[in-house]
């Protein structure tokens, strides 16, 4: 992307539904990466768009905001970049997104930077649809009422995008004339801010009073100043905001009234009858409830066939590698520390692009504000909020993105109670752990006619973990405290056909976070659990593997038969193994013995790796079917008293630990990442494993 | 700002397809909030529908449509 300092740093600017990702998308393509803002979780997505002279300009896309009082973290970014001069995504110039059809309410955070003196565009966006519902702007009149440049375009087809690069030539370093007198709101202090940081813009010092207990670059020196002033001058945030913003709709207003003509009032349009049934109380929920069916139907269903494509290629890949290289702890570890992380990765993606495809088609097409609304009374019941749907649902998928797509929940209470329980939500990394089990403890036959009975076991442990989830958040609710004031207040954006640049845009780069944040970690677990796995104090594991050798050297087993054993006596004497046995005497209450004690340790990379652990320790090769590995557990019995291990007792017990236990590093390190500290993934480590290891121990206790 | 808040016909109190306009917010803390959003003094309110439950309400404000709490929604004051 070449030096940052170079080029024309630009930062795209708009309310929530302006259309701006639409335009962003536009001007860069695929050109754009995903980082983070310095200091916070958000991200930041940047692109960079060629000028008409040559050279390049990085464009930031800044979150949706409606002005700068902020109200989450990511409007606080908005608010940041633009007050902090000497931070690194300072932009040179301001590309201000607005909707044609909304064009008063969206001017006022224009109006309030350009208060700052920025250079600024305005871009007017969907003019077409504006057309259609019998609205139009005299763009020319609005620039000269304004004072800044206006281009008309379209985002969605492109239109007028083509003009913006000339216009930003034009306007790189010519600043903008206030379209406020801010100077009577809070004369003294804006004086004494101004004085403070050596700063001459009067907007800037009040928007540094209202927001300094929220901005990371103010120190805690600057901020002890700031509040002996507020008191000593007696000012009153609250009311100013008030104010100031009316006092920016009363200027705006005459301005409107001349520039957008109303060709015929909006009569009932299409968004109000899609909507008569989609919010209704009942038909609404309905159809909400069909939705969630669909998407369940699509993770699940759907996905399998490329999982199983996935599936058999990572096998073919890891079998030809063995062959290739030669025999060795190099070898193993490349197939089976490696490529086994790296294919325990792969394996998520089908399910996680479908999901992130269907989550959002429906931000696209505007019906996911409508979801909040149909359940944000049930969801507040649990301490939650109507936006923690979006989480919710995700964490069908994976918790990573679920937890990431709580940043927008306001409210830090409901945000980390959403945080907390999501977890308890199935993953998709549980289905093939609950698949084996249930197939072991649940017989296959049909009850009342339709339903199978495993399909219903199935369902009942999603349910568990739905009900482990509001539970545990109605809980929450009761313990944590918050002064601050849960909002809904939300805009219900008209539907719109979905624009699918958008959708492979934003599925792409959520997929390739997923693989970033999660990938990095179940790599890593991996490769430290193939080590635990493959070495053992001492020579110990020599010893065991000639010993094993000599046992056999006249039975007439298979090469690939004796590899396996071998492959099993190893690994009970590995560092993995001697810690499944110190762990036995915690999960014997449980029915599980030191070998499950292996499979719970190994699934902290993904749950799923369960499977692929007991095949190994049950010598039937790590690439081993389900099938066959259960064929081995159904023989296993209990060293000591005979009895056999896995009766439908341990399996149940099994199961209810994996719907509840926290065993998910990546899960871990996301809610660290979103919370800024260790606190809350210990918390949840230790709740959400405690509460397992009770109902598991319920469990086992009466069906034993 | 109202000082009494007493006998005051609220957004609440609409009943659903019926209109109004705006007179003034209730509270202080979230008048700003409901301006960023467009709602404001003068501007023609009508309640669409309520959602499941009878917490949350659909409004047309402008002839935009929002979603608000019932509690949010009781400090949206209307003309008489």
């Amino acid at each position: 992307m070449g030096t940052d300092e170079q080029n024309l740093k630009i930062a795209l600017i708009g309310n929530p539904n302006a259309g701006k990702t639409s335009v962003f998308n536009r001007l860069t393509g695929l050109n754009q990466t995903v980082g983070n803002f310095p200091g916070v979780t958000v991200d930041k997505k940047s692109g960079t768009y060629p000028l008409p002279n040559g050279s390049k300009a990085v464009i930031t896309d800044l979150p949706g905001t409606y002005s700068l009082y902020p109200n989450s973290t990511d409007e606080r970014i908005v608010l940041e970049t633009l007050l902090n001069q000497n931070g690194s995504t300072y932009p040179d110039l301001v590309l201000y997104v607005a909707d044609v059809n909304n064009l008063e309410r969206h001017l006022v955070l224009l109006t309030q930077i350009m208060d700052f003196g920025i250079p600024i565009i305005l871009l007017l966006n969907m003019v077409d649809v504006a057309h259609s519902e019998g609205k139009s702007c005299e763009e020319n009149q609005l620039s000269i009422k304004l004072g800044i440049p206006v281009v008309k375009i379209n985002g969605r087809n492109g239109e007028g995008t083509k003009d913006i690069g000339p216009v930003i030539l034009q306007m790189e370093g010519v600043n903008c004339e206030p379209f406020l007198n801010v100077e009577p709101f809070a004369f003294e202090l804006e004086n004494e801010v101004k004085k403070m940081f050596g700063i001459t813009n009067n907007y800037r010092a009040l928007l540094t009073a209202h927001n300094y207990k929220n901005l990371d670059f103010i120190s805690d020196q600057e901020s002890t100043r700031l509040d002996t002033l507020i008191t000593e001058l007696k000012f009153n945030s609250v009311g100013l905001q008030f104010d100031e913003i009316m006092a920016r709709y009363d200027q705006l207003h005459p301005i409107m009234e001349s520039v957008v003509v109303h060709v015929k009032e909006d009569d009932e349009t299409k968004t109000a009858k899609a909507d008569k049934i989609l919010t209704h109380p009942f038909w609404g929920s309905l159809i909400f409830l069909a939705t969630l069916f669909v998407i369940f139907q699509a993770i699940f269903a759907w996905a399998t066939y490329p999982m199983d494509l996935i599936d058999g290629t990572m096998t073919s890949i890891i079998d030809a590698t063995k062959t290739m290289l030669p025999t060795g702890l190099l070898s193993d570890f490349i197939t089976d520390g490696i490529l086994a992380g790296i294919g325990g990765i792969v394996i998520f993606i089908p399910q996680i692009t479908i999901l992130f495809i269907l989550v959002s088609l429906l931000e696209e097409v505007g019906y996911m504000s409508r979801a909040v609304f149909l359940s944000d009374t049930l969801m507040r019941k649990f301490g939650l909020n109507g936006r923690s749907i979006v989480s919710l649902i995700s964490g069908a998928a994976c918790a990573v993105p679920a937890i990431m797509a709580t940043r927008t929940i306001s409210n830090w209470k409901e945000r980390l109670i959403t945080i907390f329980v999501t977890p308890f939500i199935s993953c998709s990394a549980r289905i093939p752990v609950f698949a084996v089990l249930v197939a072991f403890a649940v017989p296959d036959k049909a009850v009342g006619g339709i339903f199978n009975l495993q399909g219903l076991v199935m369902m009942g442990l999603y349910l568990l973990g739905v009900v482990a989830a509001l539970g545990s958040a109605w809980v929450m609710k009761l313990i944590l405290k918050s002064k601050d004031r849960s909002f809904l207040m939300m805009e219900l954006p008209t539907y719109k056909m979905p624009y699918w640049k958008n959708i492979s845009i934003t599925v792409v780069q959520k997929v390739g976070v997923f693989i970033t944040n999660a990938g990095k970690i179940i790599l890593i677990i991996s490769m430290v659990l193939w080590v635990l796995a493959s070495f053992g104090p001492g020579n110990d594991l020599e010893i065991i593997e000639a010993k094993t050798r000599s046992y056999y050297v006249d039975n007439t087993i298979s090469g690939d038969e004796l590899n396996n054993i071998v492959a099993a006596k190893k690994i009970e004497g590995s560092y993995a193994g001697i810690l499944g046995k110190q762990l036995e005497p915690a999960i014997k209450p449980l029915g599980f013995d030191w070998k499950i004690g292996i499979a719970l340790i190994t699934s902290f990379a993904a749950r799923e790796v369960f499977i692929s652990t007991m095949a190994t320790i049950y010598s039937v090769g790590s690439d081993g079917d389900a099938e066959s590995v259960m064929a081995k557990m159904r023989q296993e019995r209990h060293a000591d008293t005979g009895e056999l291990v896995y009766t439908s007792a341990t399996a149940f017990s099994l199961l209810i630990f994996y719907v509840l236990a926290m065993q998910c590093m990546s899960t871990l390190a996301i809610v660290k990442r979103e919370t800024n500290s260790w606190v809350v993934p210990m918390v949840q480590l230790v709740y959400m494993t405690g509460l397992a290891y009770l109902l598991s121990f319920i469990t086992y206790q009466i069906l034993h | 700002m109202s000082k009494s808040n007493i006998n005051k016909r609220r957004a609440t109190d609409l009943k659903p397809k019926e209109s109004s306009i705006i007179l003034e917010f209730g509270n202080e803390e979230m008048s700003s909030k409901f301006l960023e959003i467009g709602c404001r003094p003068k501007s023609p309110i009508q309640l669409i529908r309520k959602g499941p439950g009878g917490k949350t309400m659909y409004f047309l404000v402008n002839g935009h449509a929002f979603a608000l709490r019932t509690e949010e929604a009781v400090h949206i004051i209307l003309k008489y």
